[in-house]
């Protein structure tokens, strides 16, 4: 049991010291006379009959005497500082009394133990869960929520990839708000991790759609597409994967990671109708918890050494950070390749770091596709993937500029904050946030704009904070190591992640306490 | 960084204010199921009170005995007859406060949260929000409030007859009493 654990026991035991009950004493007075006294309630246990000179008798069972002048039974007598005198049979006259009272003793719930007990039973829980598997218990980077309080959405995290200042970035996602638009679009901006953001700026970029189409984007340009078309077929390593990639299926693909080497990779293959013309393969999908988790195990490699390394990453010029060319390609990019008339070539690639939110892309094909159906596949790293959309959009025009959409009011716990815009506009220095922290963020939305597709650009970096279970797996060889030779890490890796793998999404979804996106 | 959060303290405070404080009597209605209790365990001291002065002062100690012109409280300094006319209100602890045991809860939950990795966001905030709730609910549940001539204060006192003649002695200052309710880690109104 960890020190944590031990302290949620401790504090439960607090609650449940003084016991889940209280003991109340009813009690009723009665004049020292026959007619009084047998007016008392034959259910209560206790007769105390007080003398008048301040001494007290606690009677279990009391009988009155035929003339009514003596009244007697077992119990306890006390002077009237309350000191014990005597136990047992007592006799007492009635002209000696003062006043009877009965008591009856009645248990009380105390609902607060139960409240406790249920925060405290739910903290246990949690710690439980993370003692058992600390990496199940991720970040997430800035979240940002659409939607009116109590019915909020994720609809993206904000530059995930940037994981210290040298790493600064700037982050587009498509989001999806409610619809119909009003004024404007309002999106809460929230820091869920245990985690420090550091946020340069927030816009949002606007494309109108074509008619009955939507907008795509292509790494920096976006492009407005018509009709769209479902796969005939999907195949993947774990075979038929067509229900998982349908449109709004309800379905989510996702492998299992290679049993022996985290780099293995698998292929998914797509066949589509012919389309009428220029088309992209539109990717829904989001990570697994995959390279998450290689992150952090690189965190807890560097263990107490976490601070000096980020430092230093801190003082390194641009150019001078180290490249993370080889991770990108093996967990941060599905590559998308067609059939064309040479042989499978690559049309480009799907990129996005994020086990929450879902990104939408578009991946081009060339044109002088062979006749009949287009024959498509996807190349990436087993189990790093949740695909929950493949469909190929016909192309409605060439790319069209965004129109950027800057915040106009960003609020705090009901009120404006003036410094936190003046700052997601880009205007000074960051803005900082904790966990728990939240700003909601009002984009105004022209007429024009109402039907447009909504991208979310983000711009700064975040600073992981150290979790006590990660400092005592500290070992700086395997950060190096880990850092210069991918392959060779997420070979090391395989074990360990496939001893956590068939329960980490439950871990992680069940012990989510927000709304699963 | 420590960071201020009055909704959290709103919605303790209006916890708490919903909390339906019962009138003060002793005789008819139950207040929960019967039970079962040995005789060493009846009551025979007098209830905690807090009597409120109307020029701010304040005595807190056991109540040993209300009459009409009256209210007799011992407390630290012995017994202190406090007439009724300048008393504003009577506060009268009729079952344990437990805020001790509480407080404790509360502020060791709180700290647990802190192996609850990111959850920690919700977990702190649930223990503080219920610890206050519940704290609030417990000290308005455990005291009644009343007026120094209400006629059912003396069943809460040691001696409901009236202070017996000769009691306490000149020369002596009386014993302390084990109070009722007998919640010996509530130190609420032992400040008198």
């Amino acid at each position: 049991m960890t020190t944590r654990t031990w302290t949620t026991s401790l504090a439960i035991l607090a609650a449940a010291l003084g016991g889940c009950t209280d003991r109340y004493w009813q009690a009723r007075l009665f004049k020292p006379d026959t007619s009084e006294l047998k007016q008392a309630s034959p259910e209560a246990p206790f007769l105390k009959a007080h003398g008048k000179d301040g001494s007290l008798a606690v009677l279990r069972a009391w009988t009155l005497d035929g003339a009514g002048g003596t009244l007697s039974g077992d119990g306890l007598r006390y002077d009237a500082d309350r000191k014990l005198l005597s136990r047992g049979q007592i006799e007492l006259p009635l002209s000696d009394l003062a006043l009877l009272e009965t008591n009856r003793p009645e248990s009380v719930s105390r609902s607060e133990v139960a409240v406790l007990g249920v925060v405290a039973g739910v903290t246990l829980a949690v710690a439980a869960l993370c003692a058992m598997n600390p990496k199940a218990c991720f970040g997430s980077c800035p979240t940002f929520y659409a939607g009116a309080p109590g019915d909020e959405r994720l609809v993206a995290e904000g530059f995930s990839a940037s994981i210290a200042r040298a790493f600064e970035a700037t982050d587009v996602d498509s989001i999806d708000v409610p619809r119909p638009i009003g004024s404007a679009v309002e999106l809460t901006m929230k820091n869920e991790a245990l985690e420090t953001h550091y946020v340069r700026s927030t816009r949002l970029l606007a494309v109108p759609r074509p008619p009955g189409g939507r907008v795509y984007r292509v790494g920096d340009r976006y492009f407005p597409t018509g009709r769209e078309l479902v796969p005939l077929h999907c195949r993947g390593v774990e075979g038929d994967c067509l229900a998982d990639v349908l449109a709004d299926g309800g379905g989510e693909y996702l492998s299992r990671a290679g049993a022996t080497d985290l780099a293995e990779q698998e292929l998914i293959e797509l066949t589509f109708s012919a389309p009428a013309g220029p088309a992209g393969l539109v990717i829904r999908a989001r990570n697994g918890l995959l390279n998450t988790f290689v992150f952090y195990q690189g965190l807890a490699w560097l263990g107490g050494k976490a601070g000096e390394t980020f430092a230093r990453l801190e003082t390194m010029a641009p150019g001078e950070t180290p490249a993370f060319t080889g991770w990108e390609r093996l967990l941060a990019r599905a590559e998308v390749e067609v059939w064309t008339r040479s042989g499978w070539k690559v049309a480009g690639a799907f990129g996005e770091i994020g086990p929450i939110a879902k990104e939408t892309q578009l991946v081009p094909l060339p044109v002088d596709l062979p006749p009949g159906e287009v024959k498509v596949r996807l190349r990436l790293t087993r189990g790093n993937w949740k695909l929950d959309r493949l469909s190929l959009a016909e192309l409605a025009g060439p790319a069209v500029d965004p129109a950027v959409i800057t915040p106009v009011e960003v609020r705090r716990l009901g009120g404006a904050d003036a410094g936190a815009l003046s700052r997601l506009r880009g205007e000074g220095a960051r803005l900082v946030s904790v966990p728990g922290d939240a700003w909601t963020i009002r984009f105004p939305v022209p007429a024009a704009l109402h039907d447009a597709e909504f991208f979310l650009e983000s711009r700064g970096y975040y600073i992981e904070w150290m979790r006590e279970q990660w400092i005592a797996e500290e070992d700086p060889a395997a950060a190096v190591a880990l850092l210069r030779n991918p392959e060779s890490a997420l070979r090391h890796l395989a074990p360990a992640w496939k001893k956590m793998e068939p329960g980490v999404e439950k871990i992680f979804w069940q012990s989510r306490m927000g709304a699963t996106p | 960084m420590t960071r201020s959060r009055p909704s959290f303290l709103l919605l303790a405070v209006a916890v708490g204010g919903c909390v339906h404080r019962q009138p003060l009597q002793r005789r008819d209605e139950a207040r929960g199921a019967p039970a079962v209790a040995s005789v060493d365990e009846v009551p025979t001291c007098g209830h905690r009170v807090v009597v409120e002065l109307k020029n701010q002062g304040r005595v807190g100690g056991e109540l040993i005995a209300a009459d009409a012109s009256a209210l007799h409280v011992l407390d630290g300094g012995g017994l202190q007859a406090i007439a009724v006319g300048p008393i504003e209100r009577v506060t009268v602890e009729v079952l344990p406060g437990h805020s001790v045991g509480i407080t404790v809860s509360t502020v060791l939950g709180t700290l647990s949260t802190i192996g609850n990795g990111y959850f920690l966001v919700f977990t702190a905030p649930a223990w503080i929000i219920s610890g206050l709730g519940s704290g609030s609910s417990a000290a308005s549940r455990s005291s009644e409030q009343t007026v120094p001539t209400d006629v059912s204060l003396p069943a809460y006192a040691r001696f409901p007859q009236g202070v017996p003649p000769g009691w306490p002695p000149t020369s002596a200052k009386p014993p302390a009493c084990r109070l009722v309710p007998t919640d010996d880690l509530s130190a609420k109104y032992r400040r008198g």
